[in-house]
């Protein structure tokens, strides 16, 4: 409520007052439910939870492009990002750690390691382009 | 960019969304807005560009568009 009454001269009319406070207690309490969940646990910030690719032999078609596409992000998360990207690109996507989270044990905030998250995505984009590799966007769109 | 195999969510969520995107301060600000132009069946795409981006991208800020999304529709309906 203190945190509210604090961010007053921020609210803009473009909503109900209420789904705006209600957007700042939402925020604070899903955020605080991350972290509970969290307290105590290590923090899995290595890339050791990739999913097995199966065995050479026959498999669907979009199976098998899926598994190239796969293999060739794991080389470029080594080869193109800097090891804060890779870090928290591997804790975030890979690994699953809650935003929130991270931010906390890494002394960041949510936006800060999104922005590194968003850089990360963008020069595995470009990589993959240049290797001639990249996801059908219609196919994409659809999943 | 939620369904098919755990590869491709894996895929999903290392590549992120194709377009241009809200930062998750821009999402913030918009979120109330958005979420009511959702519920009143506008184009909250349309009128909010980068914030479908972003909620594709970012699980947290999906998971507080839900919940403000499910908070105001109950809201309603009581």
């Amino acid at each position: 409520m203190v945190a509210i009454l604090g961010k007053l001269d921020e609210f803009r009319g473009e909503s109900k007052f209420t789904t705006w406070a209600y957007k700042f207690a939402l925020y604070e309490a899903a955020a605080t439910i991350r972290k509970l969940a969290w307290q105590g646990r290590e923090l899995p910030l290595e890339a050791e939870d990739w999913p097995q690719v199966p065995n050479p032999g026959p498999a669907p078609h979009g199976e098998v492009e899926m598994n190239d596409l796969l293999a060739a992000i794991r080389q470029e998360i080594e080869a193109s990002l800097t090891p804060r990207q890779r870090e928290v690109l591997v804790a975030l996507a890979l690994n699953e750690v809650p935003i929130d989270v991270l931010a906390d044990r890494l002394g960041s905030t949510r936006g800060a390691l999104y922005k590194t998250l968003h850089d990360a995505r963008q020069k595995l984009r470009a990589a993959l382009a240049s290797r001639e590799l990249t996801i059908d966007e219609t196919e994409e769109e659809d999943r | 960019m939620n369904g098919g195999t755990p590869t491709d969510r894996l895929v999903d969520r290392l590549l992120g969304p194709a377009g241009p995107e809200l930062s998750c301060e821009e999402c913030f600000v918009q979120l109330d807005r958005y979420v009511e132009l959702e519920l009143a069946g506008k184009e909250a795409d349309a009128a909010v560009p980068g914030m479908r981006a972003h909620l594709q991208g970012c699980s947290a800020c999906a998971e507080d568009q839900e919940s403000l999304r499910a908070l105001l529709s109950e809201r309603r309906g009581s």
